[in-house]
């Protein structure tokens, strides 16, 4: 059973975006509004692409707010427990310049149109 | 005398001359005529086939430039549709126009946790949610389920309270097989909150509110070296 689960990377997402990050991304994905990061087998499906740990995420913000937040004992309680309990690593490092990949794959609309009415 | 003959040989000479071209000159017509004949059909037929091929190439380049014309204007005009249609992808996908169509209308009439919502809201994106709503939020990538420990969960910094009305445009078929699946969403969250927790219904024509805030990036740039 993989230490780091899905619900994990979806709880780190929600919480910087929270902290009010402008892009984020996992890996080599980046997390855009039909991300869905899903747990297949032992291996984490992010936009379509099979990832195993470690797990990088990395997200553009205020790094003081960022780090609030995900150090704040309020947040992420599962993860830090089982990070606190089974060794796994789980790292923040602030960074001046990061880059982060554009979403490669493409936004197919078939039944949304745009505005409210017919 | 001498002077007299010299002089007597000139007309002899000229006559000479005069009967050497009249012989050039009566040889002449024979083979000029024929030349300037051949010449001259020759000459007809280059300008003719010449004409003809000036003709057919104005023909061709005209052609060339009505297509080229027809071409420029299609392309134009289908570049500009497809940057429309791209436009309006970007403004559904990121919430800054309302939207319309099909899809499913999960009501949850629970207070489950914000994991499980977040669980909910992945299920239906992985399941190829176009857009998605939560009560009356608009959630884009931006969007937050939250907590702050009171009644319900925030979404967007709204406050939304139970039942949850999760709207979700797509395929209805794909949606709603994805949420009801053995071992899934759905079935996980009626074991947890009990069997009438979760109801998920087919919608031939949902609306989703437009994701009422400005998106303002003060740290994010373009990487222009990607």
């Amino acid at each position: 059973m993989a230490l780091i689960h899905a619900y994990d990377l979806r709880d780190v997402v929600n919480l910087l975006w929270m902290a009010g990050s402008e892009a984020v991304s996992i890996n080599e994905e980046r997390v855009v509004a039909s991300t869905s990061i899903y747990c297949v087998g032992s291996t984490v499906m992010v936009n379509d692409t099979r990832m195993a740990p470690p797990f990088v995420i990395q997200a553009i913000g205020d790094p003081a707010a960022q780090e609030d937040l995900l150090r704040n004992p309020a947040y992420l309680p599962e993860l830090k427990d089982r990070v606190h309990r089974y060794g796994a690593r789980f790292d923040i490092q602030r960074a001046t310049d990061l880059r982060i990949p554009a979403y490669q794959g493409h936004f197919a609309i078939q039944y949304a149109r745009p505005g409210g009415q017919e | 005398m001498n002077t007299r003959g010299a002089q007597l040989s000139l007309p002899a000479i000229a006559l000479l001359i005069g009967f050497l071209l009249v012989a050039q000159m009566n040889s002449l017509p024979g083979i000029g005529r024929a030349q300037a004949e051949q010449l001259g059909t020759d000459r007809t037929t280059i300008i003719c086939s010449l004409v003809e091929s000036n003709a057919a190439l104005r023909a061709e380049v005209e052609a060339l430039q009505a297509r080229l014309a027809a071409y420029e204007e299609d392309t134009g005009g289908g570049m500009l549709q497809s940057l429309v249609d791209e436009l309006n992808r970007i403004r559904i996908v990121n919430g800054l126009v309302a939207v319309s169509g099909p899809g499913v209308r999960v009501v949850v009439d629970a207070p489950i946790s914000v994991l499980d919502m977040q669980d909910l809201v992945n299920e239906l994106r992985n399941a190829g949610a176009e857009a998605l709503a939560l009560n009356d939020q608009r959630l884009v990538v931006f969007s937050v389920v939250n907590t702050d420990g009171s009644e319900g969960l925030l979404v967007n910094d709204t406050r939304v309270l139970p039942p949850y009305v999760l709207s979700a445009i797509g395929s209805p078929n794909t949606l709603e097989t994805a949420l009801l699946r053995k071992g899934g969403i759905v079935e996980a969250l009626r074991e947890t909150y009990g069997p009438q927790a979760v109801r998920v219904e087919r919608e031939t024509h949902l609306v989703l509110p437009i994701y009422p805030r400005p998106v303002i990036f003060r740290y994010a740039r373009v990487d222009e070296t990607q």
